[in-house]
């Protein structure tokens, strides 16, 4: 399958007072047609201004973002609006995504309706289709955001993104607002509807089990860097990075024998407007020698699509 | 002092609300004895909270009423209590430690007045005496003694955690509720606080009520679990019972939910439908609707508790010492 994202260089500062908040930070990487994409780590790393820069719901600091082989960075309005069609995201607060004041049909409707979509009334069948599709009553087309529960009002937004029939769509931690059983609900829907119209999802999450259930391929990030990218398996199989590894053990597995060892990290992130020299993840690496602190460690590939930024790793 | 430390009986909390009356808990069952762990599992609307509320005499009224029940604490009923006996309990012989530190710690107040003001208040300390003794309890949890004097938005969200645990124990309560400490934090920091809780619990041999929605953060500290459903217990029993031979639908079905990390290729089964409206709560058992087991009886009539060396269920699938499984 050919590369239907690709990402070059991409970099996000903000600025604030004390310099700048350096959330994404030289990144790159490919998104093949019709798979799944995890992007995963902690609060603050950058995962989801990735995804909203890779959608240009935010203008990158620099970097170029290949859609289609085309730069969405440097797009003007007219050709931004023509994209819109083909790229949309899913949020995570099903509470905050949607507008308080328009009913479940309008809010679906709106992306037709501002394509100009045929007519009023075949608008209100499309709307129609796309709630069954995505499991939503037809009678709940009237009613308003308040009136659902977390789990139909995500099913709201996810019919919203697929009401222009887009191949690519930006997931922003589309579960960690909802119930497990819930949670479970939605990730089958995302599933199934990836199968039937042939999606491709970059899928952003904190949750490491719920990114390696989806995934076809994992990009660890830390700091505004991807430390590590591999296969789902692979990664998961034959962890490289020590920021990978601790953030596996971490995950509380509820079972009574598991398998992994515990690898608790000392300490929390540094601070993102001065990141550490060299390797971010330094300062809290039990590995660390002296060239960490010195050298940025370069994303190397290791044989099998898999890559990892790491001074203690020697590539193939 | 042999007996449970906590015995909660027939407990029924209901929030009379303009649209009617909500029973957040349902006649709730259960024991913990000194220095154990208790995990209350559940998801939103199942009375986790209401039931923690209800220990600690919390429970905002209007619009919440105790209809009934006991709360046996060390050998008083708590709900008897007045006011006045609540507040030297509160505090002192049960703390809370709440879901967000963000909210829970006063802002225009430093982290070591916060910490004092409990044992000034409780144990009748000097201000002196409290404060050298909350600088204790900050390296207890691996702060600097040094940062006393800091206030709250100076700290990570994983340290604010940890000096809402220092006040939680420093008067060294019998009984610490803590509602979703960690779900407000990265899983590595998650993972850091789970572990300084397991081990200050021992050192202070503290008994634990830990809710959570998380099965997987159960497992990492909890003895004992007691699954909710709809402000019932559906299933409860030890850690090992229900890890390795969860009997009640709505227990086995919140385990298939979770796609499993260590596994190489993870199926998730979801559970149908979606928790029941609190103010219209199906006949019979409220967990019918979403049943992949149901049966005639479960929609009109209550099941009883089935229970097998402490391994107690409310499920028809059980009644009778039958075990249909």
């Amino acid at each position: 399958m050919p590369d239907l994202v690709k990402v070059e260089n991409l970099v996000k500062y903000f600025p604030v007072a004390a310099g700048n908040v350096h959330a994404v930070d030289d990144v790159s990487f490919a998104i093949k047609e019709g798979e799944t994409l995890g992007l995963v780590g902690e609060s603050g790393c950058g995962k989801s201004t990735t995804g909203r820069l890779l959608i240009r719901l935010i203008e990158a600091t620099s970097g170029r973002i290949l859609y289609r082989g085309r730069d969405i960075a440097s797009m003007d309005k007219k050709e931004l609006h023509g994209i819109r069609k083909q790229v949309q995201i899913i949020f995570q607060d099903p509470f905050s995504s949607l507008d308080p004041r328009k009913s479940i049909g309008e809010t679906i409707g709106k992306p037709l309706e501002i394509f100009g979509m045929g007519s009023k009334r075949e608008r209100e069948e499309m709307v129609d289709a796309l709630m069954e599709k995505v499991g939503l009553s037809p009678r709940l087309y009237y009613k308003y955001p308040h009136e659902l529960d977390g789990g139909r009002r995500q099913r709201v937004g996810i019919a919203r993104a697929l009401s222009l029939s887009p191949d690519f769509i930006v997931c922003d931690e589309p579960v960690s607002a909802l119930d497990v059983s819930i949670q479970a609900q939605i990730l089958n829907l995302l599933q199934e509807l990836q199968e039937k119209m042939k999606l491709t999802y970059l899928f952003v999450s904190h949750d490491l089990s719920v990114v390696k259930h989806i995934s076809n391929r994992i990009a660890v990030m830390y700091l505004g860097k991807i430390v590590e990218s591999a296969p789902s398996l692979e990664l998961f199989k034959n962890t490289l990075h020590p920021y990978s590894q601790a953030l596996l053990a971490a995950v509380p597995i509820p079972k009574l024998d598991r398998k992994r060892e515990k690898f608790i990290l000392t300490g929390g992130v540094p601070s993102p407007i001065n990141p550490p020299p060299g390797c971010r993840f330094h300062t809290r690496c039990p590995w660390k020698m002296d060239v960490c602190s010195a050298e940025e460690p370069p994303l190397i590939d290791v044989g099998g699509e898999h890559l990892v930024a790491c001074h203690k790793v020697k590539g193939s | 002092m042999n007996g449970p430390l906590l015995e909660v009986s027939d407990l029924k909390v209901v929030y009379k609300t303009y649209e009617g009356t909500v029973a957040a808990v349902n006649g709730l069952d259960f024991s913990l004895h000194r220095g154990k762990t208790l995990g209350l599992v559940g998801e939103s609307g199942a009375g986790k909270t209401t039931t923690a509320l209800s220990i600690l005499g919390l429970v905002p009224s209007p619009p919440g009423v105790i209809e009934s029940g006991r709360i046996v604490f060390d050998g008083r009923d708590l709900l008897s209590l007045p006011e006045r006996e609540m507040k030297k309990i509160r505090g002192n012989r049960i703390s809370m430690i709440f879901q967000d530190p963000m909210t829970s710690l006063n802002p225009v107040v430093t982290v070591g007045v916060q910490i004092s003001e409990a044992l000034v208040a409780h144990q009748n300390l000097s201000e002196e005496a409290a404060e050298k003794r909350a600088m204790e309890m900050l390296e207890k949890v691996q702060i600097p003694s040094a940062r006393f004097k800091e206030y709250p938005h100076e700290f990570s969200g994983g340290m604010r955690q940890r000096v809402v645990i220092a006040m939680a124990l420093a008067c060294n309560p019998a009984l610490i509720i803590a509602d979703e400490p960690t779900t407000a934090l990265d899983v590595t920091i998650q993972a850091q606080v789970l572990e300084l809780m397991r081990s200050l619990k021992d050192e202070f041999s503290t008994a634990m009520i830990m809710i959570t929605h998380d099965l997987g953060v159960v497992g990492e500290v909890c003895d004992h679990i007691a699954v909710m459903y709809a402000g019932r217990i559906v299933e409860t029993g030890t850690l090992e019972q229900l890890f390795r031979s969860a009997k009640h639908p709505y227990t086995t079905g919140l385990f298939r939910c979770i796609p499993d990390i260590e596994e190489e290729t993870s199926l998730i089964q979801p559970i149908e439908g979606l928790m029941p409206e609190p103010l219209d709560l199906p006949k019979g058992c409220a967990f019918h609707p979403r049943c992949p087991r149901c049966m005639d009886v479960c929609r009109t009539t209550l099941p009883p508790a089935s229970e097998e060396n402490g391994h107690r269920v409310l499920c028809h699938l059980y009644a009778g010492g039958g075990a249909h499984a």
